[in-house]
């Protein structure tokens, strides 16, 4: 199988089945248990920040809209993991990575979410198409020992 | 996949939340209200982790914010059950929570700490 795609509702309590579909797909691709763990990590976080922030904060979006589309495609050397949400335009690219020491001082618990996943993954696109939603492609590549 | 327990003990005079499950958005809410509800522990406590089948950043800021709360009250926060599990490791080191909280490699050693 060379694509899967899974739609789902925007919700947490379907944060499991997002994280479990696209590793299911990584794990048959060969991918060693920390390139999972920072694959789960991406996915989940970006999921989060659709349905807090690309849903979360508008209350006029109704409940029936609020999907999140996963597609997983798998590359030559490595996976590609596609999101697309119909909500309001949240670009990971504009949010500054985040100084941890600052972080304790001025107490801030959020933020460290789009820095995990610059972190972990290989490549990170981002594309707001209007009247659609936001769209991001994340790209891990299994890394070969010569 | 499984939803997140926090159960409290008390070892040798020493307060334990043990941590289990899946620390998603899902239960960052439930997470902070474990932790508060142990604020009130005098010395501090022991965070045991090896249960954690995963931690998000969410959780993680969680966690920040609680260990600094409790330096400003005098207190120690200690986790353990980290080193080993393969499933909080990798995030929290990336993060950089290791370079802010005291982690123990196992859980005497973590009660050595409050001797």
């Amino acid at each position: 199988m060379n694509k899967l795609v899974l739609k789902i509702p925007g919700e947490t309590n379907f944060l499991s089945k997002i994280r479990e579909f696209a590793l299911s797909f990584a794990e048959k691709m060969g991918f060693d248990e920390g390139a999972l763990g920072d694959i789960e990590m991406a996915v989940d976080e970006w999921a989060t920040n659709i349905i807090r922030h690309s849903y979360g904060e508008d209350p006029e979006f109704p409940s029936e809209k609020r999907i999140i589309e996963v597609e997983v495609n798998k590359l030559e050397n490595g996976i590609e993991i596609v999101f697309q949400d119909r909500g309001k335009p949240y670009n990971p690219k504009n949010t500054p990575l985040p100084d941890l020491r600052k972080h304790v001082e001025e107490r801030k618990t959020h933020g460290l979410g789009v820095f995990a996943m610059k972190q972990f993954m290989d490549e990170l696109d981002y594309q707001y198409v209007s009247g659609v939603g936001n769209r991001i492609v994340l790209r891990k590549f299994l890394k070969r020992n010569y | 996949m499984s939803e997140l327990q926090a159960n409290l003990s008390e070892e040798d005079g020493i307060f334990v939340l043990r941590i289990s499950g899946e620390l998603d958005y899902k239960g960052v809410e439930p997470f902070r209200k474990a932790l508060e509800d142990v604020f009130d522990k005098p010395d501090g406590l022991i965070l045991e982790c090896s249960g954690v089948e995963y931690i998000c950043s969410a959780a993680m800021g969680v966690l920040i914010k609680y260990v600094n709360q409790s330096r400003q009250a005098g207190k120690k926060v200690v986790l353990t059950g980290v080193s080993d599990n393969d499933k909080i490791r990798n995030p929290i080191n990336a993060v950089g929570l290791s370079k802010l909280v005291t982690i123990a490699d196992n859980l005497d050693k973590a009660k050595q700490m409050f001797r």
